[in-house]
């Protein structure tokens, strides 16, 4: 069975492009959501094997979805997908316990690599 | 971290931001000379000389930059007929700024890393270089810490976390932890990891630098040290005031000796202030490189005086003021190559930074060929935001009008703009300078250029002074605002439109009475010769009459005490020879403080 990921992004261009790289992967998308507080609903409802995250987004930051999804599941895999230039954010995001991160712009192999790397965690 | 490598760290630091300042400023000149092999040559030196100090404490990003710079360097030296090119210039800049911000961060590693780097530094961590493409370097650390902290217990790390997290880290991280030959191999699976070593600090050894002909003095202690010379001059004129008095041949003999000693002691310690102005001027031929090239400008930079020594504050103080005037007239006084040919200019421009000493005060210029700054312009600017009523546009002179370039208003870009884009910040360049001691003048032509000069006094704590009487009071009048002194008969004062004004070789000079720039009433009525002071300051030339000299004088600078520092018009406070305290006038803080008449006597 292909793993199940939870796709979180504000923007649905991003949702779209890293669900059809995911999918073309060989992962399953079980539900998308495009802010922090819907992460942490969809997670709980899900159970996804992974979550992809963004860090900036309305409603609730990405990093405060980790904390609050980390606190529901202390085993969450959570890859970070952030955007250049905000490393100090990324950084935080994984002391809050992502296990790894893509930076914005992504190469689809890159995107591949990371989810890999952290199901086999 | 024990106190040699400490003192060692401190040393390379120095002498390596020499090395790259001088980089700095070569590299523009090679740029411009290609074939010039003495500098490549220097070029090569200085990285080779780098990468030594460098691999000494084992800073293996500075050393891995140098030696690669190092050798791409190689193959322009002497003999070889290849000329350096944008491609290897460029290189070398990205070179040294990387060098350069790797050096800030030792800086603050040893601010603020102490609690972390003191034991890495001796004890054996794993040594994590990340592989160069890897994108966010600090958060790979991040995620590389993690999965070690997953493993076993991590005692500190080097870059510390708050570094981490600020996201200034090179590409090495150091982690020291319990089991460290258990991690290892974990470590070197993950992608982005070119290489871990187990590095154990004690075995490896350290070479000292050599050629070491100064030591490092605290700053503070030199600023506590010349203010109690300071103290010294002033209690050794009071003694020789007293003995005076009292006649005593003995004494006298023995003053003479200490007053000389004070002196002499003074004099070393205003030396050992001083730096020369090359710690800043030798920043910019890189700066206006840079800039020009981002704005598609063609720019050269010539530099004069940069050799001149200067007190260490002062130099601290007129570095921002420079580096914007500098931009003023790189981005806004140089035209682009096209418009320049156009009005048959060169297509270079070119701006002069020029420093020389007058009289024992400094003057600064930075000038440019570029468009020069539009009169009529000014006017209406000042007029649209209220600065100059309409009857008096006629009358302004070239001085005034250009005086209205220093008012806050004249800032803002768009206005700027309009001016031709002279003013960025006018305002803010005057208040440094002014804090200094010093002033500021513009000079402009239109589609001449302009000229910025910069008066201040070598150093701010001991400055040359007149002494100017006042009924019975003394007042000090600092020396780089004064252009001559000359007694002039009552008869040569004249009225003009209501003004008192002077006739100096063919000049008219508005005259003002010190009484009135002081704002106090005076009893004093001019005598028939009274001495008058001409004074240069802000593109305002004028006279003050109306006082009476007493001499000049070194006067040692002393703040104002509370409650009257709050008192604007007055730099400090200085003792004059009977003990008695003298105010020390900010010239160009009475003169503009509000308008008072000038109606004569």
């Amino acid at each position: 069975m292909s793993a199940r990921i939870l796709v979180v992004d504000d923007a649905i261009f991003m949702r779209k492009m890293l669900a059809d790289i995911l999918q073309k992967g060989g992962y399953e998308i079980c539900d998308e959501a495009g802010n922090g507080s819907e992460a942490v609903q969809k997670y709980e409802k899900n159970k996804p094997d992974l979550v992809t995250m963004d860090i900036i987004m309305p409603d609730m930051s990405g990093i405060e979805a980790i904390k609050k999804i980390k606190e529901l599941d202390s085993e969450a895999k959570i890859v970070v997908v952030s955007a250049m230039g905000h490393q100090s954010l990324v950084v935080e995001a994984i002391q809050a316990g992502a296990k790894d991160y893509v930076v914005k712009p992504f190469q689809p192999s890159r995107v591949i690599e990371a989810v890999q790397r952290v199901l086999k965690l | 971290m024990d106190e040699q490598r400490a003192e060692y760290i401190k040393l390379f630091k120095e002498e390596s931001s020499e090395y790259l300042s001088k980089l700095n400023k070569i590299i523009v000149e090679l740029e411009k000379e290609p074939d010039n092999k003495k500098i490549t040559a220097e070029v090569y030196r200085i990285f080779h000389t780098l990468k030594g100090m460098a691999a000494s404490l084992g800073y293996t990003e500075i050393e891995t930059i140098s030696h690669d710079l190092e050798e791409k360097m190689e193959v322009f030296k002497e003999g070889e007929k290849r000329k350096v090119d944008a491609d290897i210039i460029d290189e070398v800049f990205k070179g040294i700024d990387r060098i350069e911000s790797l050096l800030a961060t030792l800086e603050r590693q040893e601010k603020t890393g102490e609690e972390a780097s003191p034991e890495i530094g001796d004890m054996p961590y794993l040594e994590i270089l990340l592989k160069e493409d890897v994108s966010l370097p600090a958060a790979r650390a991040a995620v590389i810490i993690q999965r070690i902290q997953e493993k076993t217990k991590i005692e500190s790390v080097d870059p510390s976390y708050e570094e981490i997290k600020s996201g200034n880290i090179g590409r090495i991280l150091k982690v020291r932890c319990a089991e460290p030959e258990k991690i290892i191999d974990l470590v070197a699976s993950i992608d982005e990891v070119e290489t871990v070593k187990f590095e154990d600090k004690k075995s490896s050894g350290r070479t000292s630098p050599s050629g070491i002909e100064g030591i490092r003095v605290n700053v503070n202690m030199l600023d506590r040290m010349q203010n109690l010379v300071g103290e010294l001059v002033v209690t050794t004129s009071q003694l020789s005031e007293i003995i005076r008095s009292f006649g005593e041949e003995k004494f006298q003999g023995v003053l003479d000796l200490h007053s000389r000693s004070v002196k002499e002691l003074q004099e070393v310690i205003t030396k050992i202030r001083l730096v020369p102005l090359s710690l800043i001027f030798d920043k910019f031929p890189r700066y206006v490189r840079d800039l020009s090239r981002k704005l598609g400008k063609e720019v050269n930079i010539e530099i004069f005086g940069a050799d001149i020594e200067v007190d260490r504050s002062l130099l601290e103080g007129i570095g921002d003021p420079l580096i914007h005037l500098i931009r003023n007239s790189v981005s806004h006084g140089i035209e682009s190559p096209e418009e320049r040919e156009k009005l048959n200019k060169h297509r270079v421009g070119k701006i002069t930074v020029s420093a020389k000493s007058v009289k024992g005060d400094i003057l600064i210029q930075i000038s440019d060929d570029g468009k020069g700054i539009d009169e009529k312009e000014v006017i209406l600017v000042a007029f649209k935001r209220g600065l100059v009523e309409e009857e008096e546009m006629e009358s302004l002179s070239k001085g005034e009008i250009l005086r209205f370039l220093f008012a806050p208003g004249f800032t803002t870009k768009e206005k700027v703009d309009k001016v031709s884009g002279r003013g960025v910040g006018l305002d803010v360049v005057r208040k440094l300078v002014r804090s200094v001691g010093g002033s500021v003048n513009i000079n402009t032509e239109k589609n001449k250029g302009t000229t910025i000069s910069m008066k201040m006094p070598l150093s701010m704590s001991i400055i040359k002074v007149y002494l100017l009487g006042l009924d019975n009071q003394l007042f000090a009048l600092p020396m780089t605002f004064v252009d001559e002194t000359l007694t002039v008969s009552a008869d040569s004062l004249s009225r003009l439109m209501g003004k008192e004004v002077m006739l100096l070789r063919r000049e008219i000079l508005p005259v003002y009475r010190l009484s009135d720039i002081l704002r106090q009433r005076s009893s004093s009525n001019g005598n028939q010769h009274a001495p008058c002071v001409v004074v240069e300051i802000e593109n305002d030339r004028f006279a003050i009459v109306g006082g009476t000299f007493r001499g000049s004088m070194e006067a040692v600078v002393k703040p104002l005490p509370s409650p009257i520092d709050r008192i604007k018009g007055y730099i400090g406070i200085t003792m004059i020879g009977d003990g008695r305290p003298c105010l020390i006038l900010d010239l160009p803080a009475l003169r503009y403080r509000r308008s008072y008449e000038n109606t004569g006597s």
